[in-house]
């Protein structure tokens, strides 16, 4: 081997070593608590070193509710009833807006797109309170409808943008030849205008869908125990007075899936809606 | 384009399901908020009354500035921490920009966090940091030194921004390799033609050209941090005591804890007014640039 490819190999020394921490960083806490799923508590190890015991039974526990653990299946289920309540009602809210943006100028314009900005910086945690008070009020506290309803409130924004982005992509002279023809605005915007942006509803769609599955301030503040979503649950495994570290870790890994399925589907949408939110506004 | 008919109607029809959404879910809401912040209402009293500031004063003699603290500290540590590790893993990344496969992966396993929703992440670190059985303690007491119960200790707000950080750095690394991705690569070639090193070129070629993307990310983190309450609700209920409590959390905490929500809805107040300035501090300053140029 000669000198200089020696020097060569020595340099890529470092890269290696960063890489190694980089992977180590973003994969240690993963798979430790991975691990940790798939023992007893009493198996869990003390040190660094594998578990003395490997079984799936805290998966059991968790998804079949053994001795008096509650079964996983409501709190999916609440956790998908809201995460597509909320993708529908963002959707809904934000289409038209968002096509009067792309094709309307003036001050009324530019006003609602610049309000929008606002409603992405309110905290959810200051809404719950205001929302608890009304929905109490109302009778409408532990309802699906009413809660995704809250939930929509910080996506719309992202919404508005991005679907915005998507109609400034489709050519005008389209929808002018179709109002030659005599097509009404609402004519265009269903028959034109939607088929081409499908894929920016997707985007649209799958981001609330993921915004509402990952929420916790608003069941929090809007449930009475009736509706568990998955978060809730998630919180409420901490601060008892056992603590079933398999159990929890079983939890955690299981509420991962819906995620995981999204991305493995739909990661490019997804990525493009994430980087188009960002910087489309 | 040109508009048929009476426009006006039309964006107005265009504009009607924002319209009404907001005013329901969001000018309703903040009218209540507003309203009952000068009241000291509190669940199971019989009548509301009106005391004026009384609760902000309550709050801003008390232990209100400690939040805001935190909330502020919170914000911008977070953000920067996070804008530099997503910046380190961005840079990483594109440096095998000749591996194809290798990338990929490399990408994917750094999007790992990602799949965790915010609550999982705050589970998952609590048991990093668990005094037992947690990966933390192991390295200390490795290297021979006492345990530490990290999450009950005062400066467990730092610990949760760790956590912070590690969940929100592969969202700033996507939008940034987006943009590292979109430089032409022939402009670096011409660079390292002209015998410009790794340094030079990415202090005067990549970091022009990714500049106004991480402007963009920052202000998104900066406003997503700010409302943080997930993670660090989760991992420490804003304790021990009150010392990880941020105002997002001492919202929550008089809700819940003192079913006090008078005091909630002025800590509401309070928190908004920071994001309202910047967005009132932000339209003076470009309505002067537009005057100017």
């Amino acid at each position: 081997m000669s000198i200089n490819a020696i020097t060569k190999r020595i340099s890529k020394i470092p890269l290696i070593i960063v890489l190694f921490l980089v992977l180590f960083w973003t994969l240690l806490p993963l798979a430790w608590f991975f691990m940790i799923s798939l023992t007893t508590v009493g198996g869990m190890p003390v040190g660094f070193s594998l578990p003395r015991v490997l079984t799936l039974r805290s998966y059991e526990r968790v998804i079949f509710g053994l001795a008096g653990y509650a079964p996983i299946w409501k709190n999916f289920f609440d956790s998908l009833v809201i995460a597509s309540l909320t993708a529908i009602i963002v959707t809904g809210v934000s289409i038209l807006p968002a096509y009067a943006s792309s094709r309307f100028t003036g001050k009324i314009v530019t006003g609602i797109f610049g309000f929008v900005l606002v409603l992405r910086m309110l905290p959810d945690a200051v809404m719950g309170v205001p929302f608890y008070l009304m929905y109490d009020r109302l009778g409408m506290l532990d309802n699906y409808v009413t809660m995704s309803l809250a939930i929509s409130l910080a996506m719309i924004p992202a919404g508005v943008w991005i679907l915005k982005g998507f109609i400034d992509t489709v050519p005008r002279e389209l929808e002018e030849q179709a109002r030659i023809d005599g097509a009404s605005m609402i004519q265009i915007i269903f028959r034109i205008i939607f088929p081409v942006i499908a894929p920016g509803i997707v985007v649209v769609a799958f981001l609330s869908f993921l915004w509402g599955y990952q929420n916790l301030v608003f069941p929090l503040y809007l449930s009475r125990g009736t509706i568990q979503p998955i978060s809730l649950r998630l919180l409420g495994t901490i601060g008892g007075t056992r603590v079933y570290w398999n159990e929890m870790a079983a939890l955690t890994y299981l509420s991962m899936i819906p995620v995981m399925l999204l991305y493995a589907f739909a990661g490019k949408y997804l990525v493009k809606g994430l980087i188009m939110g960002a910087v489309k506004r | 384009m040109i508009l048929v008919g009476s426009s006006k109607k039309t964006l107005l029809f265009l504009e009607l399901p924002l319209l009404i959404y907001t005013l329901i879910f969001f000018a309703y809401p903040v009218y209540l908020l507003i309203y009952y912040s000068f009241t000291d209402f509190l669940l199971y009293k019989p009548e509301i009354k009106f005391i004026g500031f009384e609760n902000y004063i309550k709050i801003l003699t008390g232990r209100g500035t400690f939040y805001y603290m935190n909330q502020i500290i919170y914000t911008v540590v977070v953000t920067f921490g996070s804008l530099a590790l997503g910046m380190g893993f961005a840079l990483l990344v594109d440096y095998f920009k000749r591996h194809r496969i290798f990338q990929r992966v490399l990408s994917a396993l750094i999007m790992m966090p990602m799949l965790l929703i915010p609550a999982a992440v705050g589970v998952t670190w609590v048991f990093m940091y668990s005094e037992y059985y947690g990966p933390f303690n192991f390295v200390l007491r490795l290297l021979g030194l006492p345990t530490k119960p990290w999450l009950y200790t005062t400066s467990s707000l730092w610990y949760v921004m760790l956590t912070d950080i590690w969940g929100w750095s592969p969202f700033v690394y996507i939008i940034l390799l987006a943009a590292l991705q979109q430089i032409d690569p022939s402009i670096l070639e011409a660079a390292e033609i002209d015998g410009a090193t790794g340094f030079r070129r990415f202090l005067y070629i990549t970091l022009p050209s990714i500049l106004p993307l991480i402007g963009i990310v920052t202000t998104i983190k900066l406003i997503d941090t700010y409302k943080e309450f997930d993670c660090l609700y989760t991992m420490t209920q804003g304790g021990p005591g009150d010392y990880s409590t941020n105002l997002n959390v001492a919202i929550y905490r008089s809700f819940y804890k003192h079913r006090d929500f008078g005091t909630a809805c002025a800590y509401g107040v309070l928190t908004l007014i920071f994001p309202i300035l910047i967005v009132i501090i932000y339209h003076i300053i470009s309505k002067r640039m537009e005057m100017r140029g």
